[in-house]
């Protein structure tokens, strides 16, 4: 490897608000609740973290509105 | 849309998992269960005809349902296979969690077809096993499915769950090439790489996509209902607009509602709420289950499949089996794998959200829990399973360990892809731990480069100081075996084999404690070492262990240790006693190969190279084209470079048999080509060299030959033997120096020179013969003659005749003299351009028809009867009969043997499949 990749900042918008036993499923990510959606913010470590995320959103049968990668 | 409430079915409601015991899919009708714990309803399936129809109209093509989980993906296909009393026509497969090893899911593909076409009909059967050729299993698959004359309908549920990039690339294959009689139906929660866009726009995709399974308002209404949980028709409403008809929310809605005291209440709450569907019911449902339930359900959740006792181990109490009976019966997203129920398994959804409540409530009990569940899975002999918890559990010692004790046995049972996988979930941290070292360099065996195997042994080797004193006998047992794995296919013997010797002695009364190689790896070891053995000439003591081994492995059932023993027995059987017996005993193993389904892998090549090379030997060329070429298909050369020396030195001796000259020498250069991939001068390459130097004086190029002669070395014209001072006297004799050739070959005849068989004489014989005779001593010819031929009849033996022809010295030799008139006549017959046959293989019972002739040649493509026949103008009913007139005259039963049997009498080209 080249060295540590610069890790990036996602924002990941699913419909619902996520209690205490679903935000098990995404440590190290930040949630926020409002009008019905919760959005989890954190830094990913690259694309495939990312994809690794988007798997349990899947897995856990969560709908997924939008993702967003936020500029540093 | 018609809808009706169908029999409730011992199943899953959610999803079921198909397992080769769970397939039977009848509707058993179930009363409600006695049990008084489990809150619940009972099962019930709605019908969903429209979804019903839409599937069974894309019969004649590629099915995909794709959806989210929960979806009702499964339970829709189960209930559709049973309104369409399609139960025994379906290859129903279940792909496991994350699935890396393309081995085990062809197998299980191949293993539900063949349940579901009747066993033997048309698809053959296969036995797992090291080397796996996913890409000529899907070829023979799409082959052998080509003469289905019924329909069959294989469905791959899960499919999200398959990881592997070859059996997607394959199973996009098999899409391509599917028989019109296969429908395919696919099931995953999002849509695979498969090449599916082509079928769409063919117009032979059928979708059932999200939207398609969503719940109508009535849909769910009678779902409910079906269940126990009787709603008013306001309430019904609110919930089937809350969970937007997902299957999933609804069928835990009715689970968590069935019984309840006040479920308009709870289905108000739910409403007003903005908490997700899945996990506000989950919480539902688990709030009514009592404590013991709950606390089961928690702890196990972190398993992938649960039985009884397992179960009473991780939740510290007895009686877990009964509730896992209950659970099932009350239809609470369990459902049992196998027919005696004593295995379940929970649906993914639920089982995720389990886990994550488990890991909100009891965080410290994860670790443990995955601890012992290790430790009760390694008891009880499922090492894989055992080794994915125990690096759940980030024990990787124990993890490594367990796979160093076992990998030999895993390898064996042709999960080495597995292996892979598990050893690809090792942190870095954990890379130097040694024992792990021997079960990466055993893994780069099968799947990469020599050069890895020795990369990681001296990286084993390098940090064995870390090793244990108690495990230090297992680390010394594990490198032994892989080092000898690696010099066997190198061809680099000295250095290892008083090492290993020490290792496969018999365990005498040794405590348990004291491991002793376990029965697989003490089987292959012996084997290992047996060829080591033989490449270096060590005969007796080779024989000694492969004979070993092959007892063993008969008594353990190991048929891919058994064809290989056979193998070797049979290059000694040629190499020191009979070429017939050689044969018998290639024959056997080949046989023993192909009804385990590996007639075309590597393993069989050795048998398949003696067969070729006792046809050779015996004068039957023809047959030897046939053998040599099954087993120049079998070989991969790069991982075995010594046997592919071997086949191609028969190749060359074979070309220079039917005077086929030049390309001979170009075989025979290509196997001195792969020395360089040999540790070491390799006894084959010798053999090739002077089997070079008399095609070379055959061609009259003595020059070339006397040069290639004098560049081997004294050591490797003293390996060589008799060998060697046949080429020399043979360059001799072509210089006109008969003399010369005379005092080459005296030490030969005199017994000075060591030889394995005294039919390596015969060749001497006949050119100390045609020397005698240049020299004017034709009785000493006619003695020579004579004495060539007594050694060659007890074997039938005609190639070194061909080899090295004695002139006009065998049409002279005197009938009344000889006792060997018959084998004379035969050497002849070879000599004037015939070649001879065996009685082995039957000849055709009748000859085919011009028309069935036509058929045939389709027979080696995929087409199914009915294209044959619109191919040819034929009705499918005349293209099936000439089909059975074909089998009968061939003697044969199906179209893949009718297709080999076709190629062996000359009817069909050769294959050009593979290398």
């Amino acid at each position: 490897m080249d060295g540590p990749a610069k890790s990036l900042r996602y924002e990941i918008r699913v419909r619902g608000v996520l209690n205490e036993t679903l935000l098990e499923a995404f440590p190290g990510l930040r949630p926020e609740a409002h009008s019905g959606e919760t959005v989890l913010a954190g830094a990913l470590a690259d694309q495939a973290a990312l994809h690794g995320l988007l798997a349990q959103v899947e897995a856990l049968g969560l709908e997924l509105l939008e993702v967003r990668r936020l500029s540093a | 849309m018609m809808r009706s409430t169908t029999a409730l079915h011992h199943e899953d409601a959610l999803s079921s998992y198909g397992s080769p015991d769970s397939r039977s899919l009848d509707g058993v009708l179930v009363t409600r269960s006695g049990t008084q714990e489990i809150a619940g309803p009972a099962h019930s399936v709605i019908a969903r005809r429209a979804l019903f129809e839409l599937i069974s109209a894309g019969e004649a093509g590629v099915t995909l349902v794709s959806a989210p989980p929960g979806s009702g993906k499964t339970v829709l296909l189960r209930s559709w296979i049973d309104d369409a009393e399609l139960a025994d026509r379906v290859a129903w497969v279940s792909v496991e969690r994350g699935e890396r090893d393309a081995q085990r899911f062809w197998l299980s593909v191949i293993e539900e077809l063949r349940a579901a076409v009747g066993a033997d009909a048309f698809v053959e059967r296969l036995t797992p096993m090291p080397e796996f050729d996913g890409g000529a299993v899907v070829e023979r698959l799409a082959s052998e499915l080509g003469s289905l004359d019924e329909r069959v309908v294989l469905v791959v549920d899960d499919l999200h769950e398959l990881s592997s990039p070859e059996a997607l690339a394959q199973l996009e294959v098999l899409l391509a090439r599917r028989p019109p009689l296969l429908q395919v139906v696919l099931a995953t929660r999002h849509d695979p790489q498969l090449g599916l866009h082509r079928l769409r726009v063919a117009g032979r995709l059928t979708e059932v996509r999200e939207a398609d399974l969503r719940f109508s308002l009535d849909e769910s209404r009678e779902l409910l209902t079906a269940s126990g949980a009787a709603l008013p028709g306001a309430s019904v409403a609110l919930l089937h607009a809350r969970t937007e008809g997902w299957v999933a929310g609804l069928r835990m809605a009715a689970l968590a509602l069935a019984g309840h005291p006040e479920p308009e209440r709870v289905v108000a709450e739910f409403s007003g709420g903005e908490r997700t569907v899945a996990e506000y019911l989950l919480a539902e449902v688990l709030e009514r289950q009592p404590g013991e339930v709950r606390r089961l359900l928690l702890r196990t959740s972190i398993l992938e499949r649960v039985n009884g006792a397992l179960a009473d181990v991780l939740v510290g109490a007895s009686g877990s089996e009964r509730i896992l009976h209950a659970l099932e019966e009350a239809n609470a997203f369990v459902v049992s794998l196998d027919a005696a129920r004593s295995w379940f398994r929970y649906h993914h959804l639920f089982a995720d959200l389990l886990r994550l409540e488990l890991r909100r409530t009891e965080p410290d009990a994860v670790g443990q829990l995955h601890h012992a569940a290790a430790r009760w899975y390694e008891e009880h002999g499922y090492v894989v399973e055992a080794v994915r918890h125990a690096q759940a559990a980030q024990e990787w010692r124990y993890a490594a360990r367990l796979l160093a004790d076992h990998r030999v046995s895993l390898t064996l049972n042709g999960e080495g892809a597995t292996v892979h996988a598990l050893l690809a979930a090792f942190p870095a941290e954990a890379a130097p731990d040694p024992e792990l070292m021997t079960v990466y360099a055993a893994d780069r065996l099968n799947s990469g480069s020599l050069d890895d195997v020795a990369a990681y042994i001296a990286l084993a080797e390098r940090h064995s100081s870390a090793v244990p004193d108690e495990r230090r006998r297992e680390f010394d047992i594990a490198l032994g075996l892989v080092r000898l794995a690696l010099v066997r296919r190198r061809g680099d013997f000295g250095s290892v084999l008083a090492e290993v010797q020490s290792l496969v002695a018999p365990a005498d009364a040794e405590t348990t404690s004291e491991v002793a190689l376990s029965n697989d790896a003490r089987a292959l070891a012996l084997l290992d070492l047996g060829i080591v053995e033989q490449w270096s000439l060590r005969t007796e003591e080779a024989v000694g262990h492969f004979e070993e081994a092959l007892e063993l492995a008969r008594r353990i059932g190991r048929p891919y240790i058994e064809v290989q023993c056979l193998g070797h027995l049979a290059i000694d059987d040629g190499q020191r006693r009979s070429f017939t017996q050689a044969r018998k005993r290639a024959a056997e193993a080949i046989a023993i190969g192909e009804a385990h389904g590996w007639g075309s892998e590597p393993i069989v090549a050795v048998p398949l190279a003696m067969m070729a090379l006792s046809d050779v030997w015996q004068g039957r060329f023809e047959e030897a084209e046939h053998w040599l070429g099954r087993a120049e298909r079998a070989l991969r050369s790069e991982l075995d470079p010594a046997m592919g020396l071997f086949v191609h030195l028969i190749r060359g001796r074979l070309l220079g048999a039917r005077g086929r000259l030049e390309q001979a020498i170009d075989a025979l250069r290509a196997a001195e080509r792969l020395q360089p991939k040999l540790g070491m001068e390799h006894g084959l390459t010798v053999a090739a060299r002077l089997s070079l130097v008399q095609t070379l004086v055959r061609l009259g190029e003595t020059e070339a030959a006397r040069a290639t002669l004098a560049e081997m070395s004294e050591s490797d014209r003293e390996w060589g033997g008799v060998f060697a001072r046949v080429a020399a006297a043979s360059v001799h004799l072509a210089d006109g120096d008969a003399q010369a050739a005379v005092d080459a070959l005296a030490p030969v005849l005199d017994g000075s020179v060591l030889v394995l068989r005294e039919t390596s004489f015969v060749p001497a014989l006949l050119l100390d013969a045609m020397a005698r005779d240049q020299l004017d001593d034709p009785s000493a010819a006619e003695a020579d003659i004579e004495h060539a031929l007594e050694l060659a009849e007890p074997d039938g033996l005609i190639w070194p005749f061909v080899m090295t022809p004695p002139g006009d010295l065998l049409e002279r030799h005197p009938r009344h003299r000889t006792a060997h008139a018959a084998l004379l006549q035969d050497i002849l017959d070879v000599l004037a351009g015939s070649s001879l046959r065996t009685t082995e293989l039957p000849e055709l019972r009748e000859d085919l028809s011009k028309a069935e002739l036509r058929v045939l040649r389709y027979l080696p493509s995929n087409l199914p009867a009915p294209e044959i026949g619109r191919e040819l103008f034929l009705s499918v009913s005349t293209v099936r009969t000439h089909m059975r007139h074909i089998y009968a005259k061939l003697g044969v039963h199906r179209r893949t043997e009718a297709v080999e049997r076709a190629r062996e009498l000359g009817l069909l080209a050769p294959s050009s499949r593979r290398r």
